[in-house]
């Protein structure tokens, strides 16, 4: 069953979102409806390794992501004007990726828990040996469940994300090591480039993100030479921040800025208004 | 006498990481998404370090230079393996982790 989904309405304007590992576009569905209310097309499809079979993630490397991307957004490109990325997680760090690769052609960036460091508070106490199970075999052996808060705080909307990971309707119950394995090497990849990043960026992380600490946040933010760009610190939800108890603070967040982004870009002055 | 404890207990966690590793395939692996056999590859991962880190500290005390050399190697081995290790050929790949171990364990028994 494709969760893809492509809303539109032939505007000139789109964002092209990703969702995070071991996720689906079904994440990004409430969010992709909200861009769309304020005049943005919407794509988002399923990351390579996710779809259909989601065994095909043990076998899916960083640049099957990388290029398919790229891939994405070259077909956007042909047939819009202005072209905005967002996506959470590893989709976040993909929508940085595609600053970096086309600095000129990516309007804005929203970046949603974006994921350089794995250092959240719900990860495991053995996750010391993380390091070396990532660089041996024994990450071919392991499989991290998923299980409580699975990201959110709100306690009703976790029972029914569990409900619905539990039937593998709308993404893989465990995080697979080889997927981790692969978003840290994603993950250096891009960290080495991030001052490339010159388009509007917004970056929205939680303080208590169970999967990833504020830390990767802080970073995107000092180091990207963008003159617009905002850090915003949410402080009542976890990992999933579109599903959560500050979602509806997220989207008007998100859809303000990108707005104001596409309205400037539209005047002589462009650049001269600040869209925070 | 130092050497003689990490010669021993090195070779202690050779054969709990060869234990483990097997009892991981042929008992759990159809079940590994438990957050006990999550916690049980903990452990072969916990049995993989002490392996790496006896065989570092074998190697700085030994008289030997060629067993310092040569220990050295077999500390890298498991990162070594892990770099080529595909998904497709996993169980070959971990096959040859526990021969070499097994050859390290004849090595120090030797020397």
């Amino acid at each position: 069953m494709s969760l893809d989904f492509y809303y539109t309405n032939n505007n000139k304007r789109v964002v092209l979102l990703f969702h995070g590992l071991t996720g689906s576009p079904y994440e990004l569905k409430k969010y992709g409806m909200a861009l769309f209310e304020r005049g943005f097309d919407v794509v988002a499809k399923s990351l390579p390794g996710h779809g259909d079979d989601f065994k095909n993630i043990y076998t899916t490397t960083y640049l099957d992501w990388l290029n398919f991307s790229y891939g994405e957004f070259e077909k956007l490109n042909e047939a819009y004007d202005e072209i905005y990325v967002s996506g959470l997680c590893l989709g976040a760090v993909l929508a940085l990726n595609l600053a970096i690769k086309y600095p000129k052609k990516v309007k804005g960036v929203v970046s949603l828990s974006t994921t350089l460091f794995l250092d959240g508070w719900r990860l495991p106490w053995y996750k010391f040996l993380m390091p070396l199970a990532l660089s041996t075999i024994i990450r071919f052996y392991y499989n991290y469940p998923e299980c409580d808060p699975h990201g959110i705080k709100n306690e009703k909307t976790r029972a029914v994300i569990k409900k619905l990971l539990e039937k593998g309707d709308v993404g893989l119950n465990d995080f697979p090591m080889t997927g981790i394995y692969e978003l840290i090497k994603l993950s250096k990849f891009v960290r080495k480039d991030l001052a490339k990043i010159e388009a509007p960026t917004l970056l929205i992380h939680s303080k208590y993100d169970d999967l990833t600490s504020i830390k990767s946040a802080n970073l995107v933010y000092n180091k990207i030479s963008s003159k617009q760009k905002e850090k915003i610190i949410l402080d009542n939800s976890y990992h999933m921040v579109l599903y959560d108890n500050e979602k509806g603070f997220v989207f008007d967040k998100a859809t303000n800025f990108l707005t104001c982004l596409s309205n400037a870009s539209k005047k002589e002055n462009k650049g001269a208004l600040l869209c925070y | 006498m130092l050497l003689n404890f990490l010669n021993y207990a090195f070779i202690t966690v050779s054969i709990l990481y060869i234990l483990s590793v097997l009892i991981y395939k042929i008992l759990i692996f159809k079940n590994y998404t438990n957050i006990k056999t999550t916690s049980f590859i903990a452990f072969i991962a916990l049995m993989l370090m002490f392996y790496v880190l006896f065989a570092i500290l074998i190697a700085i005390l030994s008289p030997y230079p060629k067993d310092k050399i040569i220990m050295l190697l077999f500390a890298c081995c498991p990162f070594v393996i892990g770099r080529f290790a595909t998904y497709k050929y996993e169980n070959q790949y971990s096959l040859t982790q526990i021969l070499l171990i097994i050859v390290s364990i004849i090595y120090l028994l030797k020397f």
